[in-house]
């Protein structure tokens, strides 16, 4: 957990809620010192005074010292939300880690009675409860916590849940930690921020209900002071002296202010240091950053395509001297089926989504031209680029299962793609026939059985067919497929790839296809190019990079591939990191074998060395 | 040293509330035997029955009938507190390299925590020291013992978990999940090369499940092959070339 507290302490937000807060706890604490005057005297002769040297906040309808009364009633109100806060928090996390640690029967109980509490509002059942017991401060705060702990439940159940069923966890287990192993080590970091951000707002909600109890005479009894029940007694002499009422409320306001201030900044801190996490995620290596590349000039190679992209250059705004993507160049015909390659994390997914647009303009930027049949679609406007992408273009996501909406059966989602064209779909009469010629297509020839399935129901082989199949239905004419293997076993791989093939023969589709799986290339792509770094450096007919690769990763990636008849740890794997390494020269200067001076200084540009093969390197092995 | 006999799990599937639930075969009279230092491979298509079998030996799910012969010992009859000394002598790799670690942890506690599991007593220098030692064996820069997991990349991530299965020197059985089904080909000969050497400075055995019949034959030496939750066949992995068998195991090798 030492992940930078200190770093809170930039934010004026949780130094205001902290001062607010220790000023509220030293006045409860030290109240009976601090107090000027009795708080209980009744004295009728000073009644309603205004403030002045010896009543520095007047008195009330009693002639009682408010000052005196309000620091008093801090320890009723402060005090005992903070302390009743921890309590709720520590009954309400021990039963959502009990029915999350235990998803039996006694979870079920608990979620059950957690999720009857929490179809009442709040209040409402507080107001029920109260006036079974006695009405005083004891019995509201009694009532209170059993229906805000709910909440807590509620939210730490999922998280101690999700971190049982984590493979660390599973680990742990295995390896003989107890429970009580489990809660320390794993699930306490994980529900600890947000136990700590619910702990405070819930202390300035405890300081709102209880005043707002009392106010309404369910809490604090007389002659206790209290906030809230101070302020029901000044009401009625609001008119000729407000400041009965305005102290106490001021005390209330800025009590809930200064734990919101410092709840608000808890969570905020907290956002940040996931969302810091997930950068990391993304790019496998930012810290390897070095040099910043320069962009460079119109490629040589001949607009020929349906898909040509030319000077294609991303980088993400938070690290915005890394290009994700750099001078990406290719032309992708029409029926022709072309698979990208490269090792993870070298800004496959990147460019899947920068050909489609899909790159969110907070988080990136981007330049260069991507020309769909010679339109350019980087220089249409959003809606334009709607129109083309689902229609003419589709695509396919690495993760299938959160793609498909596990609510919709799959005949729904097959309706959702028809509507896009024809918002009379239901009324035809082949609707279910042409579902099924659809995933007929794809290969799954029981569609009968399929259509009524929720995309749970299926395995994960057969929800890549079906994301595949939904693909295909929007009749586009070009296809790009981001990992259509990743997860597959080597049987369904060749089903799924034959399938791509398939589609292509006959629908004349242009396929692109991203991959870091090697098995089976050769039988489905026409050309393959090969990507490191975010560059594309080798490009060819899919027979020519196989036989003769040039770049020497081109060659060490080929080789890495497990075959039977051929040794397989012969190769040389000089290296242990990642290849994504930023430099004035090539991205492969470190491990390659044979660089020279000029690999160091100059970034090689992507030429023809043969007819069709294109390769980005200084010594090429022709 | 491992001997498993006729191992099967059925698996009830339903509601509760019906009384005559379907049974699935997870895995069926498996029987197989694996010497001290000797490596052997499971291969088939997914929803074999492998991770079932895997789960099955590491007694996740209790299994129906079988034997789990381990030294001698029949594990299945054995009380819980003789089986978790017994797991000490697992080692397990999963096929999620992320996922099998704690994101929130640093690599140091990730590797040490077999340690803490078995309250072992050792100096916090001595602690270090053997960290430090993990991560020579698996190539690692001290530097990454700082670092926490997003920092590092997948095939850095399946090096750590490799690293805190090896602490606490499994002499006896390393358990491999798929290991490098999310790695890119290169991560995957990386990790391989890695387990084949520190096999060999170990001593160790291992059960390989994996449906990449070409890996397998590289890194072990017998392969079983699964087909429902069966085993179909044995072969040696030598004799295995690209035009044996027929069938099932053809089309398991095509294009390998």
């Amino acid at each position: 957990m030492n992940k930078g507290y200190w770093r809170l302490f930039n934010d004026w937000r949780f130094i205001t809620g902290l001062v607010i807060i220790s000023l509220f706890l030293l006045c409860g604490i030290f109240a009976p010192f601090l107090q000027p005057n009795d708080a209980f005297s009744v004295d009728l002769s000073n009644r309603l005074l205004s403030p002045d040297r010896k009543y520095l906040m007047g008195t009330d309808a009693y002639g009682r010292c408010i000052l005196s009364r309000v620091l008093l009633g801090t320890r009723n109100t402060f005090l005992l939300s903070i302390f009743s806060a921890l309590i709720t928090a520590l009954i309400g996390t021990t039963l959502g880690i009990i029915s999350g640690y235990y998803g039996n029967l006694i979870g079920k109980i608990i979620s059950t009675c957690v999720n009857a509490i929490l179809s009442f509002p709040p209040l409402l059942l507080a107001f029920g409860l109260i006036p079974l017991l006695k009405p005083s401060l004891a019995s509201s705060i009694i009532a209170v916590i059993p229906i805000l702990s709910a909440y807590y439940v509620r939210v730490i159940q999922p998280l101690t849940e999700n971190e049982c069923k984590s493979l660390y966890v599973k680990y742990s287990q295995i390896y003989g930690g107890n429970w009580l192993y489990v809660f320390w080590r794993h699930i306490s970091k994980a529900i600890l921020p947000h136990f700590i951000v619910m702990v405070t707002v819930d202390a300035g909600n405890f300081c709102l209900i209880i005043s707002s109890l009392s106010f309404l005479g369910l809490g604090a009894q007389p002659p206790t002071p209290e906030w809230g029940r101070m302020v029901l007694e000044g009401y009625q002499y609001f008119h000729i002296a407000p400041h009965v009422v305005i102290f106490p409320g001021m005390f209330i306001f800025l009590a809930v202010i200064g734990f919101n201030l410092m709840g608000e900044s808890f969570r905020d801190f907290l956002d940040i240091e996931k969302a810091r996490d997930d950068k990391v995620l993304k790019g496998d290596s930012i810290h390897l950053i070095e040099v910043k590349r320069e962009i460079a000039s119109e490629s040589l190679m001949p607009l020929t395509g349906m898909l040509d992209v030319r000077d294609l250059n991303v980088r993400y705004r938070s690290m915005p001297e890394f290009p994700v993507l750099f001078n990406i160049n290719f032309s992708l015909q029409r029926g022709k089926i072309m698979v990208g390659i490269g090792p993870s994390g070298s800004g496959k997914s990147t460019l899947a989504k920068a050909l489609c647009r899909l790159l969110n303009k907070r988080e990136a930027i981007w330049k260069g031209k991507v020309l769909y049949n010679g339109i350019d679609l980087n220089s249409l406007s959003d809606e334009e680029v709607m129109l083309i992408r689902g229609n003419k273009i589709s695509i396919v996501f690495q993760n299938t299962p959160s793609v498909l909406n596990p609510f919709l059966k799959v005949r729904t989602l097959f309706h959702h793609i028809f509507m896009r064209k024809n918002q009379n779909y239901l009324k035809d009469e082949r609707l279910e026939e042409k579902i099924f010629f659809y995933l007929n297509k794809v290969g799954l020839s029981n569609g009968s059985e399929v259509i009524n399935k929720y995309p749970f129901q299926l395995s994960y082989g057969m929800q890549k067919k079906v994301a595949l199949a939904l693909a295909i239905s929007t009749e586009s004419d070009l296809l790009i497929v981001d990992e259509p293997t990743a997860g597959l076993d080597t049987i369904s791989k060749r089903q799924v790839l034959l399938t791509l093939r398939q589609i292509s023969y006959e629908s004349n589709k242009s396929i692109l296809c991203f991959t870091h799986d090697l098995e089976f290339l050769e039988k489905v792509s026409d050309t393959i190019f090969v990507i490191l770094s975010g560059t594309i450096i080798e490009l060819a007919p899919t027979e020519d990079l196989i036989t003769t690769p040039i770049h020497p990763f081109t060659k060490e990636l080929l080789l890495a591939k497990p075959k039977i008849d051929r040794p397989y740890l012969n190769i040389t794997l000089s290296l242990y990191s990642t290849y994504l390494k930023w430099m004035k020269g090539c991205c492969y200067l470190e491990i390659c074998k044979q660089r020279t001076e000029k690999c160091k200084n100059a970034i090689p540009q992507l030429e023809e060395v043969k007819p069709g093969h294109w390769v980005a390197c200084h010594n090429p092995l022709v | 040293m491992l001997k498993v006999k006729g191992l099967t799990k059925y698996f009830k599937i339903g509601p509760w509330w019906n009384p005559k639930k379907k049974i699935a075969i997870g895995i069926e009279d498996i029987t197989f035997e694996l010497k001290k230092g000797e490596s052997i491979g499971i291969v088939g298509e997914s929803g074999c029955g492998k991770t079932t079998l895997l789960n099955t030996l590491l007694l996740i799910y209790k299994p129906d009938r079988g034997e789990i012969w381990l030294y001698g010992r029949n594990l299945i009859t054995l009380p819980e507190s003789e089986q978790r000394v017994l797991r000490r002598g697992f080692g397990i790799l999963f096929q999620d390299p992320r996922g099998a670690i704690n994101p929130r942890w640093t690599v140091e506690a990730i590797i040490t925590e077999p340690l803490d599991i078995y309250k072992t007593k050792l100096l916090n220098t001595e602690r270090m020291q053997l960290a430090k030692e993990m991560m020579d064996a698996v190539r690692l820069p001290y530097s990454y013992l700082k670092k926490r997991p997003t920092e590092l990349s997948a095939g850095e991530c399946q090096r750590v978990a490799l690293a805190r299965s090896l602490i606490l020197k499994p002499d006896m059985l390393f358990l491999i999940d798929e290991p490098t089904s999310n790695l890119d080909a290169i991560n995957q000969a990386l990790i391989i090369k890695l387990i084949k050497d520190i096999q060999k400075a170990y001593n160790f055995s291992i059960l390989f499940v994996t449906h990449n019949i070409a890996l397998a034959k590289h890194v072990t030496d017998r392969i079983l092959i699964m087909r429902k939750g069966r085993i179909v066949e044995v072969v040696e992995s030598k004799s295995l070339t690209k035009g044996y068998g027929s069938g099932y195991i053809h089309e398991l090798m095509e294009d390998l």
